[in-house]
């Protein structure tokens, strides 16, 4: 059942004023029926005591002359009155007694003016007056409940016959009235509901036409619908040239609805950047998670968590499969539209970073390849001066070995051989041969002689061995600090820095004492540092290396090498290397360590170059200072006690 | 209904109205001998007969005159009469019963009762009142035909014979609930007595 709100509005009238005019009627009607009810008893009692008069005026004759029957006739004459049930006539004087229908005990009845109700009836007693004299008395019985009941029902149904031709007549007229009303609303209504369904703005509605408040309404309706048709076209625009705009954009511009945490948005570029329409992204909540690289993904979706907790700006790199399969780099950024502390949105772009990704792949991998030419070119270094050092020893190794291979060529031994032969030829006559023969008398004078100077080669010998052992264990030494440099690089290690810079010196000592280099040791206590050692090496190598070519080559002046060790506060250590060399020009001082540059004829240009970045890496320093051309030059090499930074590329 | 609503009070009813019946009855049936019930409705009539009917003004002597109800000859009435209209005012008069012998000149009255025991005389009483506007009365049979204007008779009760036409001629107006309950009689000879 639908309520009275739901009812069309031509319902709507009819009902109301068939309600209203029923109300109007009903009232009326009660208000006459109450009236009728309060007013019928007096009424009846006073129609009751009049035909009692009337009826004892008649009867005045009948009693005068006690006549019975006379008296009997006149109360006959009431049978003309329904509503009196009987009736009864006696004399005052006479015995005369006339009864109409009534065998009442007259007893029962008021004294006269006294109306009493016995059981819905009426009683009353009119006294018969002749002459002024009471010659008799009238008694009726009427019937007071009959006659109401009867009025009553008279009453009610001429109630409701009024009433239903009323309304009917009411409705009638209604239903006709009311399509003033309706018919423009109803209009109204079906023009205001096509524009809502078709989006039709250019309706416009006709009920404008009328002077009523529906016309103005309508008026109203047909200037909005303008104001809407004129803004709709306007946002068609608007949205026209931002669909462009952000079609036009290199990316893939989106929007996220956090609450149902599904993209509510996603630009048309997603078909040239990943080869998928914004409807098939949009129609599956996973399908950005899906389409994440699988080696990505878990990350990703993680990273999408925090960043939802966090509500702050944010943008990080991932990569995507596109719809061929393709590895697309995306940088994803996203900002958070926040509204009432709730976020209502995450916008952002998504930018194919593929070509820029594969740029700084090509250039680590140059930076990688520059690393490895550069250690390796290192390693040449420290192998040249191994090699040379080793060199010196052979040499001396050599030296000796020929030495004892001419002394043991030249040996008291083939003398001692000589004699052993010469005794064991005697077979059992040594003795004799020993005492009598005269070269056997000789032999004992021989053997002492021949140990004498055998033990005196022997003496020689192990000389000449340890000489040539302690040569070999230099070579041992230098091999196996070879060897520990030559571990891969990146490991850190807890050093002592004068252990370092004595290792390079020894590198370079072969080369230093040739140029006839003077080396001055101003080391200072330091602590302990955590470095690369084969890093740290390497630089240090460089800048002695460095530093020997600035003195010896094009210059003449006093060769002096200065390598001091300092603390540094607040933790860390300096290794400054001085030389009295050629000196740098000034405009040089800030291309000495760009990479490819060198002043020398075999120089390749990444020394200095690749040693800064290292002590960087280290998160140390490495400056330089000159006071000019051929006055010298000063490199100071700085170390933090432990590195900052995680050594990574 | 009502009838048959108390029995017991209806049977009592009835047996009253038949009890008072029968009192009154043997007392009316007979004409002789005469029962002073009888007489004493006759009176009652005489004094009702002044409420029912009209006398022109001129039948009285003067405006305070006295209203005289005369008894001709015998009287059978005894003191009925005088015990029912003691101090009987009609129409602002005093109420005066007379007794008028035979032969002694008509009196001056409004009602004149000739009785039975007159009957003999009737026609000399007629005679006498003729022209008067007294109204006549008589209790004998046929007496209407001898030219009163009121006679009273005996059947089932007391009951009247009206002559509306002589009392007319006397100029009395007899009321309409009289003659409602009187039998009228147009004598055949008119109001002539003689």
């Amino acid at each position: 059942m639908r309520s009275f709100k739901d009812l069309p509005i031509q319902r709507k009238l009819l009902l109301m004023t068939l309600a209203i005019c029923g109300a109007v009627l009903l009232s009326a009607a009660g208000a006459l029926f109450v009236f009728q009810m309060v007013t019928f008893r007096s009424a009846f009692q006073r129609d009751t005591a009049t035909l009692a008069s009337i009826v004892a005026n008649n009867s005045t004759a009948a009693l005068a002359f006690n006549d019975q029957h006379a008296a009997e006739e006149v109360l006959g004459s009431l049978i003309a009155k329904p509503t009196v049930l009987s009736a009864a006539l006696t004399s005052r004087t006479m015995a005369l007694d006339a009864r109409f229908r009534s065998r009442d005990d007259l007893a029962a009845y008021p004294p006269p003016g006294v109306y009493r109700f016995v059981g819905g009836d009426l009683l009353f007693t009119q006294p018969v007056v002749l002459d002024g004299k009471e010659v008799g008395k009238l008694y009726l019985r009427s019937d007071y409940r009959g006659g109401l009941l009867k009025l009553l029902r008279f009453y009610g149904l001429i109630s409701i016959a009024v009433v239903t031709v009323s309304v009917l007549l009411a409705g009638l007229l209604s239903s006709r009235f009311c399509r003033f009303i309706t018919d423009p609303i109803q209009s109204l209504a079906a023009t205001a509901s096509t524009v809502g369904e078709r989006h039709d703005y250019s309706m416009r509605s006709s009920v404008a036409n009328h002077a009523d408040e529906l016309g103005a309404l309508a008026g109203a309706f047909n200037r909005m619908v303008s104001r809407i048709q004129a803004q709709d076209a306007a946002l068609t625009l608007s949205q026209q040239k931002l669909e462009s705009l952000v079609n036009s954009l290199d990316g893939i511009v989106w929007e996220w609805d956090p609450a149902r945490a599904a993209f509510a948005y996603v630009s048309r570029q997603s078909e040239r950047i990943l080869g998928y329409s914004p409807e098939e992204w949009i129609s599956d909540s996973n399908f950005w998670e899906r389409h994440v690289h699988p080696e990505d993904r878990v990350e990703a979706v993680q990273r999408c968590k925090q960043v939802v907790e966090l509500q702050q700006p944010y943008s990080y790199d991932y990569r995507m499969i596109s719809s061929d399969d393709r590895v697309v780099w995306i940088r994803e950024s996203g900002v958070f539209v926040i509204e009432q502390d709730k976020p209502l949105s995450v916008r952002g772009i998504l930018l194919d970073v593929t070509s820029q990704k594969a740029a700084a792949a090509e250039l680590n991998q140059l930076h990688q390849q520059l690393l490895e030419a550069s250690r390796q070119a290192g390693m040449a270094e420290v192998a040249t001066g191994v090699l040379h050092n080793v060199g010196n020893v052979l040499n001396s190794v050599n030296v000796s070995a020929g030495l004892l291979r001419d002394r043991l060529s030249q040996s008291e031994l083939r003398t001692l051989n000589r004699l052993a032969a010469l005794m064991s030829e005697q077979n059992g006559n040594l003795g004799s041969f020993l005492t009598e023969h005269p070269k056997g008398r000789l032999i004992p004078q021989a053997i002492v002689q021949v140990s004498g100077q055998l033990s005196r080669e022997r003496d020689f010998y192990v000389n000449e061995l340890s000489q040539l052992a302690r040569n070999v264990e230099h070579i041992n030494d230098i091999v196996a600090m070879q060897q520990s440099y030559a571990r891969i690089s990146g490991v850190l290690e807890r050093i002592a820095l004068a252990d370092a810079v004595e290792d390079a010196l020894r590198i370079e000592q072969a080369a230093m004492e040739r140029a006839g280099v003077e080396v001055v040791r101003n080391f200072a206590p330091v602590p302990i540092v955590t470095v690369d050692r084969h890093k740290t090496l390497q630089i240090l190598i460089n800048l002695i290396r460095n530093a020997r070519i600035a003195m010896t080559e094009n210059h003449t002046g006093s060769r002096r090498l200065t390598v001091s060790i300092e603390p540094m506060d607040p933790g860390g250590a300096r290794i400054v290397v001085q030389d009295t060399g050629v000196g740098i020009p000034a405009p040089n001082l800030t291309r000495i360590f760009s990479h490819g540059f060198t002043t020398r004829k075999d120089g390749h240009g990444f020394g200095l170059h690749i040693g800064a970045l290292n002590a960087r890496q280290m998160g140390g320093s490495l400056t330089a200072a000159s006071e000019g051309e051929g006055r010298g030059a000063v490199f100071t090499l700085t170390l933090p006690l432990e590195p900052k930074t995680e050594n990574v590329l | 209904m009502h009838l048959t609503r108390n029995p017991g009070r209806a049977l009592r009813a009835g047996l009253l109205l038949l009890l008072s019946a029968g009192l009154l009855l043997p007392s009316l049936r007979g004409a002789e001998p005469r029962s002073a019930g009888e007489y004493q409705i006759k009176a009652v009539f005489l004094f009702n007969f002044t409420k029912f009917i009209e006398w022109p003004e001129k039948s009285f002597a003067s405006t305070n005159a006295p209203f005289v109800i005369s008894i001709a000859g015998e009287d059978p009435l005894g003191g009925i009469l005088d015990e029912v209209v003691r101090s009987e005012i009609v129409r602002g008069r005093e109420l005066v019963v007379k007794r008028v012998r035979a032969g002694e000149p008509a009196p001056d009255c409004q009602i004149l009762f000739i009785s039975r025991a007159e009957r003999d005389r009737l026609d000399e009483w007629v005679a006498s009142m003729s022209g008067k506007p007294t109204l006549l009365v008589a209790d004998s049979p046929k007496a209407l035909e001898r030219g009163v204007m009121v006679n009273l008779v005996v059947r089932d009760s007391v009951r009247m014979e009206v002559n509306p036409a002589a009392a007319q001629t006397a100029g009395l107006q007899i009321s309409s609930k009289l003659l409602n309950i009187a039998t009228v009689v147009t004598p055949a000879r008119g109001s002539s007595p003689r």
